[in-house]
């Protein structure tokens, strides 16, 4: 079997690049600005077009399209669509940082989250992600314009994401040396020989050392709060959401190619890690008064979640994986839509207190607001219960009933933070002046993901349903060619 | 003709020189300098293993880190000049805006 090299099947990326590279050539010649958002607008429906129609196949070792991969990289897209249109409607008002840059830099990390979703050996997977984590630590950077210290919680960010490649390249060495390759196929050939099994797991747990600090899991939590805090509203979205959607969405690729026999172990190994992010998580959100602060915790607390079904070490519990992540991605860049929104028209609205009687000037956001803080804190009829719910299940199938029992009592400490919110603006009484006026921009991410987030309740089966057969479909299609 | 393992514990004493650097000093420019003597350590493994073996994927991950390091060293250190213009100073323990 030689090596293909198609190049049709790399199309997105290449189109991806050349349009990120044309936006860093000519920003500085263009004065209106917004000229980048419709680019990156186009672009991005064009790669969901071509995500659909461009063909599977492999481009050398190093880069297959496939089912999962195309199938997450969709869900990536729209959610890149929405996050470019908050974008938009934030920079409009922070007229400072809307630069053609901006822009380029998001579809240079998007891109590196395609290579990461598509990569079939570790060496690309660890390129893809230094790709899409460099253009985020600029983003956050970028923000020192209206918040001098949000310099700190970029450089945070550098810091302990260098140190997370670093121990990557440790677990890359542990695993170059006892296999001899870094091509995930190979190394599960090794394992499924029953050979150096202790030393490969060892070098996984360095792998997943570097992946849990991108998805902020707990002894690695420290920089998160800052770096959300620091950065602009929509890049807090895009840190959220679609940088740990990919990285988890990564994991699970290369636990379920590479590491399939030692997938037990690994879940064994995942679960004091899980549970301490869960509980630090949903306490530490308790005290914060800064709203992107809390939500910052409560994304450690949600990546949690979503590891649990990965202690499951079953597929079943794989594809509620990812049916988590997508349903926290839907559910965070909601929220922050309407956090740019109260952003956009008054900035001390972020602060948690200071919302009070935000009810009385503009009922419609907040009862959006309430949906999908139901939505984060697991009330029935909203996606977040529906996603819990299968994610619990799945553990208490593969006989880990005291992690589930556990962890569903973190979850009660979890709702709190989101009521505390809800409580405050419709309960507390304050007199303020708040002036708003309701963009197109801001309405269409919001409204998309709020009635995402009912249907989602509601009649969850079709999501399920695509998540588990992309997942069975891919496993069939890997196990049964060699 | 030195030994693999002595190729070995060379990348690990120089990955722990670097470790001990990050986690003890303070100024920020130590601390970037600290992550590229860890890389350079794991740089080293990478070639020894590949010598010894004879495969050639160890020494491609190798242009890979120095090419990634590079871009890593631009980062940071374009983050620090301006956290010195905007915040008057490079040590990290006198950067304390976010607390909690």
């Amino acid at each position: 079997m030689g090596i293909t090299l198609n190049f049709f099947v790399i199309l997105t990326e290449i189109i991806f690049i050349l349009i990120s590279s044309f936006i860093f050539l000519i920003d500085k010649f263009i004065k209106n600005k917004n000229y980048a958002f419709y680019i990156t607008l186009i672009t991005l429906i064009l790669a969901c077009y071509l995500i659909l129609f461009v063909p599977f196949g492999e481009f050398t070792y190093a880069y297959k399209a496939d089912f999962y991969s195309s199938t997450l990289k969709l869900f990536l897209v729209c959610g890149a669509i929405l996050i470019s249109l908050i974008s938009y409607n934030y920079l409009q008002y922070y007229i400072n940082l809307n630069s053609g840059e901006y822009y380029g830099f998001l579809l240079f990390s998007i891109v590196g989250a395609f290579l990461m979703l598509s990569g079939m050996d570790l060496v690309t997977i660890y390129l893809a992600m230094e790709l899409m984590s460099f253009p985020v630590y600029f983003l956050i950077a970028l923000n020192y314009a209206y918040n001098r210290p949000s310099l700190e919680g970029a450089l945070k960010y550098f810091i302990v994401g260098s140190l997370g490649s670093v121990f990557i390249l440790i677990g890359l060495g542990i695993i170059y040396y006892f296999t001899g390759t870094f091509i995930l196929q190979e190394i599960s050939k090794v394992l499924e020989n029953n050979l150096y099994l202790r030393e490969l797991l060892i070098g996984f747990i360095f792998i997943l050392i570097g992946f849990s600090i991108k998805l902020s899991l707990v002894p690695f939590h420290m920089w998160a709060p800052d770096a959300y805090e620091s950065a602009p509203v929509p890049i807090t979205s895009f840190i959220a959401g679609i940088v740990k959607f990919a990285v988890i969405a990564t994991l699970i690729k290369i636990i379920l190619i590479g590491f399939n026999s030692l997938r037990i172990e690994i879940g064994e190994v995942l679960i004091p890690i899980i549970l301490a992010s869960i509980l630090i998580g949903n306490i530490m959100a308790i005290k914060q008064d800064n709203i992107i602060r809390m939500l910052a915790y409560s994304s450690i607390a949600h990546a949690g979640y979503a590891g649990l079904g990965l202690i499951s070490a079953d597929y079943l519990g794989y594809s509620f994986v990812i049916f988590y992540m997508l349903v926290y991605l839907i559910t965070v860049i909601g929220t922050f839509s309407i956090l740019v929104f109260l952003a956009n028209f008054k900035k001390e609205l972020l602060h948690i207190p200071s919302m009070a009687s935000l009810c009385e000037k503009t009922p419609f956001v907040c009862f959006l607001l309430l949906i999908l803080m139901f939505s984060l804190a697991g009330i029935p009829p909203t996606a977040g219960f529906i996603a819990k719910f299968y994610v619990f299940m799945s553990l208490i199938k593969s006989k880990y009933v005291w992690v589930a029992l556990l962890a569903i009592l973190f979850a009660v400490i979890g709702a709190y933070p989101y009521l505390r919110v809800l409580k405050v603006i419709y309960m507390d009484k304050q007199e303020f002046e708040f002036k708003f006026k309701y963009d197109f921009t801001f309405l269409i991410p919001v409204c998309i993901t709020v009635f995402l987030v009912i249907i989602i309740g509601i009649y969850p089966k079709p999501w399920t349903d695509i998540i588990y057969k992309t997942m069975y479909f891919y496993l069939t299609s890997l196990f049964y060619t060699y | 003709m030195p030994s693999l393992e002595q190729y070995i514990i060379l990348s690990i004493i120089l990955f722990l020189i670097g470790l001990f650097g990050f986690l003890s000093r303070r100024n920020l420019i130590v601390i970037l300098i600290s992550i590229e003597i860890m890389l350079n350590g794991l740089i080293v493994l990478f070639a020894a293993i590949s010598h010894f073996t004879k495969d050639i994927s160890g020494y491609i991950i190798v242009f890979f880190i120095i090419a990634m390091a590079a871009a890593e060293a631009a980062i940071g250190l374009s983050l620090v000049v301006l956290i010195y213009k905007r915040l008057r100073t490079v040590y990290s323990d006198e950067i304390t805006n976010f607390k909690g």
